[in-house]
């Protein structure tokens, strides 16, 4: 067996020898078979490191194979390579288990049970808007609580190889960031603010956890401090610029509404003078007519107003509205009354004009004898109606107002106005500004982060 | 008529009163926003320069 191993190997090494002189070996069948199987496993060994098969490094000693075509294909030395290239892309996902995809604007977490699971940036806004629970991120990033202390929701984050990793905690922000900017329309929305007391919450995490133990080298985490500092300084600056912006129409809307309020009650005054006016008028002439009838008061009073047509009408009205009151003596003693002073006076009122007046015939007839008509829609009148006041304007106005501040006017629902208004309870007031909308419902405590993070020195 | 134009005046004061409490509320919320929002901005301005202070 040995003999024929060696005979083989000579006659293998020695390259002048032909194909012939192989075949006039003469050996038997069984060292035939001996001989291909042993070729097989040797041949590698033959041509590349007869010596160095011992080493226990295979892969750093056998450079040289790399070079030759006819190794390179050979089975055992590939078998070799690939595991030992496995290995490093194991090593390699451990250190880098999470990813980012760009595509899907997604996040491939290798959980601890090397399980690739998929967190989409749309979880997270999902967690955040609506409180929708993800197993990955209560895991892995950050959990919602409400501390019945301050009644308010908090963001805890959790140290993890998600958090602590500042790429991927970089990458997050700069969506949310995206995030706010393609949605100005609505910055001054619930969602908004929440994105934003998230993303101030995340920069506390990372400078109180993150940065302050980072392996980073001294450049990189001043470059990263900056950048986040920089993007919440600008968001900031927007929201305030965009919140000012609101407050400077605040403040226009409470000068239109103080433009109305005046107007309505000038108008209001308005009204109640006249209608004063013209209730002392009233009261004064019944008195004179009801209770002690004075001619003399009666003739110096017409000689006073000599008897103009607002006189008249109002006298008109009086009787008008005081018919019932008039008995028939009391117009006999006027009638009378009136013949006496006439007859002493010189003839300068029209007696029977007077007289006629107090018929019943001419009680409907506005356009008197020698009289000036009594112009009912001219400005003088007394009589202020509906109209004047313009209150459908003001209504308009005020619902034109409610619906720009999107404050409910609530005209139809008058007595909860009236209770909400006028009434100093705490409690009412709690409903009035809870009808407006629903922000403290889902406030944020906005040191949560700064109280609740751990807190490392600096190790640099 | 008199009676109406009364009480429709006082419904309409109320809404106005309504209306600028709300206003004022809002006005209120935004000043103590702006202020919240400004205080943030300084805390991370302020660690911003804690940080790189101990860095350098």
């Amino acid at each position: 067996m040995l003999n024929t191993k060696s005979l083989i190997r000579r006659k293998k090494i020695t390259p002048v020898q032909s194909d012939k002189e192989f075949e006039e070996i003469n050996i038997d069948e069984n060292e035939k078979i001996i001989k291909n199987l042993e070729t097989e496993v040797i041949k590698p060994s033959i041509f590349t490191m007869p010596k160095k098969q011992e080493s226990e490094n295979i892969y750093v000693e056998n450079d040289d194979i790399f070079r030759q075509d006819n190794i390179i294909k050979e089975g055992r030395i590939g078998n070799i390579f690939d595991a030992e290239f496995k290995k490093e892309e194991q090593n390699e996902l451990k250190k880098e288990d999470i990813i980012y995809d760009e595509q899907s604007s997604s996040y491939i977490i290798i959980d601890y049970d090397n399980e690739k699971k998929t967190l989409k940036n749309e979880d997270i806004l999902n967690y955040i808007f609506n409180h929708k629970e993800n197993e990955l991120i209560k895991k892995y990033i950050f959990t919602i609580n409400y501390n019945m202390i301050n009644k308010q929701f908090e963001f805890n984050f959790i140290v993890s190889k998600f958090t602590e990793n500042i790429e991927i905690m970089i990458k997050l922000l700069n969506f949310i960031n995206d995030y706010i900017n393609n949605n100005e329309k609505d910055i001054m929305s619930e969602n908004i603010d929440k994105l934003m007391i998230f993303f101030y919450q995340i920069i506390i995490f990372i400078f109180k956890n993150i940065l302050q133990v980072s392996k980073y080298d001294k450049l990189k985490l001043a470059k990263y401090s900056s950048y986040l500092s920089y993007k919440y300084s600008t968001m900031v600056l927007k929201k305030i610029s965009n919140i000012e912006n609101n407050n400077l129409i605040i403040n226009n809307t409470f000068q239109s509404l103080f433009d109305i309020k005046k107007d309505l009650l000038s108008k209001f005054n308005q009204v109640c003078s006249l209608q004063n006016s013209n209730l002392q008028r009233h009261m004064s002439l019944n008195k004179n007519i009801t209770t002690s009838v004075e001619p003399s008061l009666i003739l110096n009073r017409s000689a006073k107003y000599k008897l103009s047509s607002e006189d008249f009408v109002d006298s008109k009205n009086l009787l008008s509205d005081n018919k019932e009151n008039l008995n028939s003596d009391s117009k006999e003693k006027i009638m009378t009354m009136f013949t006496e002073s006439a007859a002493k006076s010189d003839d300068k009122y029209n007696i029977n004009n007077i007289m006629n007046f107090f018929s019943e015939d001419n009680s409907d007839n506005n356009s008197d004898n020698n009289y000036q008509e009594v112009d009912m829609s001219s400005e003088e009148n007394i009589l202020v109606t509906e109209e004047k006041l313009n209150l459908n304007d003001i209504k308009e106005e005020l619902q034109q107002i409610s619906n720009n501040s999107n404050i409910p006017l609530e005209i139809s629902n008058k007595d909860t106005i009236s209770e909400h208004l006028y009434s100093n309870n705490l409690e009412s007031n709690k409903i009035k500004s809870s009808n407006i909308k629903s922000k403290s419902d889902y406030s944020y405590n906005t040191n949560s982060a700064l109280l609740n993070s751990k807190f490392y020195e600096l190790n640099l | 008529m008199d009676n109406e134009i009364i009480l429709e005046v006082k419904e309409l004061l109320k809404h106005i009163d309504y209306l600028e409490i709300n206003l004022s509320d809002e006005f209120q919320k935004n000043n103590k926003q702006i202020l919240t929002l400004k205080n943030n901005l300084n805390n991370i301005n302020e660690l911003c320069h804690l940080l790189c202070k101990k860095i350098f």
